[in-house]
C-alpha cells in the first residue's frame, strides 16, 4: 500500500472537502444555540467572583476549580446532549443515510463540541495566567527582587496543565457518558460520578489509593493536594500532581479518539487502521497511567514499611484510655541537657549527632534503655568519649551503664542516621515528618532525637467525630525534668527560614531553647516583619502580606504586651502540631489563609481566645488543662487563672478595637473569679501588665504553683 | 375513555420496571453495608458513620427519587412520545400519577431505610439507636425526594426527561458541595438545604423541614399546572 492511500485510507482525513462542510454545519448549529454562550460568559464571571483578589496566581486558580468543577459538570451533561442529539429528536435514520463516513461524522461534532472546549479553556487560561504574572510582578516589586523565573514558569505550567485537564476531562467525561448509556441513564451516570469525586474523597482517599485517584476528576485535588499544596509550593507533591493531570490530559484526548473509531454503528465497517488506533490510544492511556501510579507508590511503600517497621499498619487501630498511664516510662533517667547536631543537606536523609546528659544516670549494672525511631540507623554510641556497644531492639536503643559517682552527671553521644519521609493517611497524605528540598517539617514529637526510657512513639485517640492524631510521647514530663536544648541544624539548600531558629555562619541555623522548641518547621519562605510577630512569607505573597496582616499585628502587639510571649512567628503551614506546645509558634492557617485575605474582627478574637487558651493548655506539665479528666473538680488555682485568660481576652481586644470589640461567641460563659475581679479593679493596668508578664514567663519555664498567684492576694488586699 | 387515578398511577409503573432504577436502588442499598463495614475495619471513625448515614438518607436516597421521576416520565423521549400524548387525560392528572407513582416506591425505600439505619447504627456501634430517630430520617428523606422528584417533573413536563432530569440534578448538584450548600441555606433561609441534617443547617431543623415543606407543595403544584409542551398543543387541537 502506499504512503497516499494509506493517507486516504486515514478514517480521521480531515482534507475531505464534505467533511470540512460537515464540520461547519455542526459548528453553526452548536453556536446557534444559547447554552455555548452561557458557559462563555460564565467563565469570566466566575474568575471575577471567586477567590480571594490578594491569592497569588496558583492559589487563586485552586480557589477556582470547586466551582469550575460545577461548571464543567454543566458542560458535560451539554457535551451528552449535544452528542445524542439525532437519537433524541429521533433522526439518526435520516443521519445514517448521509454520504459520509460514520467516523467523520463523529469526528466534526466532536471537533464543534471542541470548539466550545477551547474557547473556555483559552478564556480560563488568559485570566489565570494574565493574574499570576500580575502577581509575581507586584511580589517582586514590594520585594525589590527580580522575579524568580524558574518559580513563577513553574507555577505557570502548573495552572496550564491543571486547566487543560480539566477542561478536557469535562468534554471526554460527557462523550463517554454519552456512549456508554444512551439518554437519562447517561446523564446519570455522568451526575454520579461527578457527584462521587465530590463526596469520595472524603471518605475513600486513603483506602483505594491510587485506582480511585487516578479516575476521580482532575479538579477533586481542591479537597486535597492543593490544601498541603499551597504551603509546600507543590514541591512535596508536584510530581503526584503533574502525573495525575497529565492522565487527564492523554486520557481525555486518546478516549475522544476512541470514541471518534469506535463510532461506526449499523454501516460503516470498522477499517484496519481504526482498530489500530483504537488499541494506540488505549496504550497511551495506560502509560499516561504508569508514572501516577509510581508516585502513588510511594504511599505503599510507606505503609509496607510502616507494617514491616512497627507491625502495625500506617493508620494504627484507635487506643482508649488515659494517655499519661501509657506514655510515661516513670522509672527513666531525668535528662539535663541536650546538644543535637543535625545535618539536612542531604533530604531526605538526615544525619544526626545527639549528646544527652543524664542528671540522674541508672544504678550500676542496669542497662539504659533511650527511645529513638526506628527508622534511624545507629551508628555509635559514646559514654564519657569511649565507644561502647548497644543493642537496637525496636525504638529502643539499650546501653549497658557505665558505673557513675552518685549524684553525678553522665554525658552520652549517640551517631545516627535515616531516611525522614514519613506519610500518615488520616484521610489526605499527610507528611508525619518529612525533609524535602524546600521542605523541613520534623515535629519534636516523632522521635528524631534520643529520650531516656521506653515510649511509645505512636498514640491515637478515638473520638466521636475525628481522629486526633497524636505522637504524644513527648507531652509528658521526663520524669520531673526539664531539659535544655543546643541545637545546631544545616538545613537543605532551599530552605530560608526555620521556625524560632536563628541563622549564624556558615548558613547554620542555631537554637537554644526548651524542648516545646523543637519542632523543625522550614522552607522557601521569607522573614518579614520585626516587633511582636515575625512573618515567614512565599515569595509570592510578598505584595499582600502586610495588608492582609496589619490587624493581626495589632492584635500580637497586644497579646505580646499583656502576657510577654515574644517574639510570635508566623509559619504558613497546614499541619496542626498537637504537642509542640510552642505558644509563639503560629500557624497561618489556625488564623484563616493570613496571607491572602485580612481576617474580620469576629475571627481575630476567637483566635486570641483560643491562643490565650492554649498558652498553657498545650503544656499539661504545668497546668491541668482538662483537670475534670483527671482529678474532677478544677481547683481554685485553675479557676483564678481561667478568669485570668478571660481578662486578658477582654483587654486585648479593647486596646485593639476599643468600644467595638467583638462580645463573647454565643453559648460562652466567661470564667470569673471574685478574687480576680477585685484584683482588677483595685490594680494599676501597668502593675496589672507587669504582673501578667512576670506570671507567664514563670509558668512557661516550669509548674504553676498556687503561690504564683499570691499576687492576687495582695492586690485585693490594698 | 375514562381512566381512574389509581390506574393511571399503576400504568405508570411500566416505566419503573426498567434496570435503572432498581440497578440505582441496589446500588444505594450497598452504601450503609459498605460504611458499616468501613468502620468495622476502623477505616471510619464513629463521627464519620454517623455523617455518612445521615449524609445517605439525605442526599442519596433523594436521587434515586429523581431517577424514578425520570423514567416515569420516559413516555415524553421521542420513541415513546405518541403514548404520552395519547394518554385520555388532563395533564395536571397525568403529572399526578407520575409523581405518585414515583413517591410510593420511594415511600418504600425511604421507609426502609428510615427504619434500617437506626438499627444499623446501633448494631454496629453498640450505641443506642436514639441517635437516628425514624421520624427524622423519613421526613428529611421524603422532603428531599419530594422536592427534587417535583423539579424534575417540572421539567420532564416541559422538555422531556433529559430536561427534567437536569433541572433536579443542577439543584441536587448544587446543594452537594459544602460551599454552595451552605451559601444556599443562608441565602433562601432554609428553604434550599437538601443536607439540613447532615450538615447543620443554618436556620433550627423544624422551620427548615416547614420551609422545604412550603417550598415543595408549590414545586407539586407547578409540575401539575405547567404546560405540557407538545402534548398540550396536540390535545387542544384534538378537542380534548
Amino acid at each position: 500500500m502506499t504512503g497516499a492511500r494509506a493517507l486516504r485510507g486515514f478514517p480521521f482525513a480531515a482534507g475531505d472537502a464534505l467533511f470540512r462542510q460537515m464540520l461547519a454545519y455542526e459548528a453553526r448549529r452548536l453556536w446557534r444555540g444559547v447554552p455555548p454562550w452561557l458557559f462563555v460568559a460564565a467563565m469570566p464571571a466566575l474568575f471575577v467572583l471567586i477567590g480571594h483578589w490578594q491569592a497569588p496566581g496558583l492559589e487563586r486558580c485552586h480557589q477556582m476549580l470547586p466551582y469550575l468543577s460545577l461548571l464543567n459538570t454543566a458542560l458535560a451533561a451539554y457535551v451528552a446532549w449535544v452528542i445524542q442529539r439525532d437519537r433524541r429528536a429521533g433522526a439518526d435514520e435520516i443521519t445514517l443515510a448521509w454520504p459520509v463516513s460514520l467516523l467523520r461524522l463523529y469526528l466534526a461534532r466532536t471537533l464543534a463540541l471542541g470548539t466550545l472546549t477551547v474557547t473556555l479553556w483559552a478564556e480560563a487560561v488568559v485570566l489565570a495566567l494574565g493574574y499570576a504574572a500580575v502577581s509575581y510582578g507586584t511580589a517582586a516589586c514590594a520585594a525589590g527582587t527580580p522575579i524568580p523565573v524558574v518559580q513563577a514558569l513553574r507555577e505557570g505550567g502548573l495552572i496550564l496543565l491543571s486547566l487543560t485537564a480539566t477542561f478536557l476531562a469535562a468534554q471526554a467525561t460527557g462523550q463517554l457518558a454519552a456512549a456508554m448509556l444512551p439518554g437519562v441513564p447517561g446523564l446519570v451516570a455522568l451526575v454520579l460520578y461527578r457527584a462521587f469525586t465530590f463526596g469520595g474523597p472524603r471518605l475513600i482517599l486513603g483506602i483505594l489509593q491510587w485506582p480511585y485517584a487516578l479516575l476521580a476528576s482532575p479538579e477533586f485535588l481542591w479537597d486535597g493536594w492543593p490544601w498541603l499544596a499551597r504551603y509546600l509550593h507543590l514541591g512535596v507533591f508536584a510530581d503526584v500532581y503533574v502525573a495525575h493531570q497529565s492522565f487527564w490530559v492523554v486520557g481525555s484526548v486518546s478516549a475522544l479518539g476512541a470514541l471518534a473509531c469506535l463510532f461506526r454503528p449499523r454501516r460503516d465497517r470498522a477499517t484496519r487502521a481504526s482498530a489500530a488506533l483504537v488499541m494506540g490510544t488505549v496504550i497511551a492511556v495506560i502509560a499516561a497511567a504508569a508514572p501516577f501510579v509510581a508516585a502513588e507508590n510511594r504511599y505503599a511503600r510507606s505503609h509496607a514499611r510502616a507494617v514491616s517497621t512497627y507491625g502495625e499498619p500506617v493508620k494504627p487501630g484507635l487506643h482508649s484510655g488515659p494517655r499519661r498511664e501509657a506514655l510515661s516510662d516513670t522509672t527513666a533517667p531525668a535528662p539535663a541537657r541536650y546538644d543535637l547536631v543535625v545535618d539536612l543537606t542531604q533530604p531526605p536523609e538526615a544525619t544526626i549527632s545527639a549528646t544527652l546528659v543524664l542528671a540522674s544516670p541508672p544504678g550500676p549494672g542496669d542497662d539504659l534503655e533511650l527511645t529513638l525511631r526506628r527508622t534511624f540507623d545507629v551508628d555509635e554510641v559514646r559514654i564519657k568519649g569511649v565507644v561502647v556497644a548497644f543493642e537496637r531492639e525496636g525504638d529502643l536503643v539499650r546501653v549497658p551503664a557505665p558505673s557513675v559517682p552518685s549524684g553525678g552527671n553522665l554525658a552520652i553521644t549517640l551517631r545516627y542516621h535515616g531516611t525522614v519521609a514519613d506519610w500518615r493517611l488520616d484521610p489526605y497524605e499527610q507528611p508525619a515528618a518529612l525533609v524535602a528540598s524546600e521542605f523541613v517539617y520534623l515535629p519534636s514529637t516523632w522521635g528524631w532525637y534520643p529520650v531516656p526510657g521506653k515510649h511509645r512513639l505512636t498514640w491515637e485517640i478515638g473520638m466521636t467525630s475525628m481522629v486526633a492524631r497524636a505522637l504524644a510521647d513527648r507531652i509528658v514530663l521526663f520524669n520531673d525534668a526539664e531539659p535544655t536544648f543546643a541545637v545546631n541544624v544545616r538545613a537543605p539548600e532551599g530552605v530560608r527560614f526555620l521556625a524560632g531558629f536563628v541563622r549564624g555562619a556558615g548558613g547554620t541555623w542555631r537554637l537554644d531553647g526548651m524542648r516545646n522548641q523543637l519542632t523543625l518547621l522550614g522552607g522557601n519562605w521569607v522573614a518579614c516583619g520585626d516587633g511582636a510577630a515575625r512573618f515567614a512569607v512565599p515569595f509570592e505573597e510578598l505584595d499582600t502580606w502586610q495588608a492582609a496582616t496589619a490587624d493581626v499585628r495589632r492584635l500580637f502587639d497586644a497579646l505580646a504586651d499583656w502576657t510577654g510571649v515574644t517574639p510570635l512567628t508566623v509559619v504558613p503551614s497546614p499541619v496542626s502540631f498537637v504537642n509542640a506546645g510552642d505558644v509563639s509558634l503560629i500557624l497561618d492557617s489556625q488564623i484563616g489563609r493570613l496571607f491572602e485575605a485580612p481576617p474580620d474582627t469576629v475571627e481575630l478574637a476567637r483566635f486570641a481566645r483560643r491562643w490565650l487558651y492554649n498558652l498553657l493548655s498545650l503544656q499539661p506539665r504545668f497546668l491541668g488543662p482538662t483537670v475534670s479528666e483527671l482529678e474532677g473538680a478544677p481547683s481554685a488555682t485553675d479557676r483564678e487563672f481561667d478568669a485570668l485568660r478571660a481578662y486578658i481576652v477582654d483587654r486585648v481586644l479593647h486596646d485593639v478595637y476599643g468600644v467595638d470589640a467583638p462580645p463573647d461567641p454565643p453559648g460562652l460563659v466567661p470564667p470569673d473569679d471574685a478574687r480576680v475581679e477585685a484584683w482588677t479593679a483595685s490594680t494599676p493596668l501597668e502593675e496589672q501588665q507587669a504582673a501578667l508578664r512576670h506570671l507567664f514567663h514563670d509558668v512557661l519555664l516550669r509548674p504553676l504553683t498556687p503561690a504564683d498567684l499570691e499576687f492576687l492576694h495582695e492586690g485585693a488586699a490594698e | 375513555m375514562k381512566v381512574s387515578l389509581p390506574r393511571l398511577v399503576a400504568a405508570q409503573l411500566v416505566w419503573l420496571r426498567r434496570p435503572l432504577p432498581a440497578a440505582l436502588a441496589v446500588g444505594l442499598a450497598a452504601l450503609p453495608a459498605g460504611l458499616a463495614w468501613l468502620f468495622h475495619k476502623q477505616v471510619l471513625t464513629a463521627g464519620q458513620l454517623f455523617t455518612g448515614l445521615l449524609y445517605f438518607d439525605e442526599c442519596c436516597l433523594p436521587l434515586w427519587m429523581l431517577v424514578v421521576t425520570s423514567a416515569a416520565w420516559a413516555d415524553g423521549e421521542p420513541e415513546h412520545r405518541p403514548l404520552l400524548l395519547a394518554w385520555p387525560v388532563r395533564g395536571w392528572a397525568l403529572a399526578l400519577a407520575k409523581l405518585a407513582a414515583a413517591g410510593a416506591a420511594y415511600g418504600v425505600l425511604a421507609g426502609a431505610a428510615a427504619m434500617g439505619l437506626g438499627p444499623l447504627w446501633s448494631w454496629v456501634t453498640g450505641v443506642g439507636a436514639d441517635a437516628l430517630p425514624a421520624g427524622l430520617l423519613l421526613s428529611r428523606a421524603m422532603l428531599t425526594g419530594v422536592t427534587l422528584a417535583a423539579l424534575g417533573s417540572t421539567g420532564c413536563a416541559v422538555g422531556g426527561p433529559w430536561a427534567g432530569f437536569g433541572l433536579g440534578a443542577a439543584l441536587w448538584f448544587l446543594n452537594l458541595p459544602d460551599f454552595t450548600a451552605v451559601w444556599l441555606d443562608r441565602t433562601t433561609r432554609g428553604v434550599v438545604n437538601l443536607l439540613a441534617l447532615s450538615r447543620g443547617s443554618a436556620v433550627p431543623l423544624d422551620v427548615a423541614n416547614q420551609r422545604q415543606l412550603a417550598a415543595a407543595l408549590v414545586l407539586v403544584a407547578c409540575a401539575l399546572l405547567v404546560p405540557m409542551g407538545a402534548r398540550r398543543a396536540v390535545q387542544r387541537g384534538a378537542g380534548c
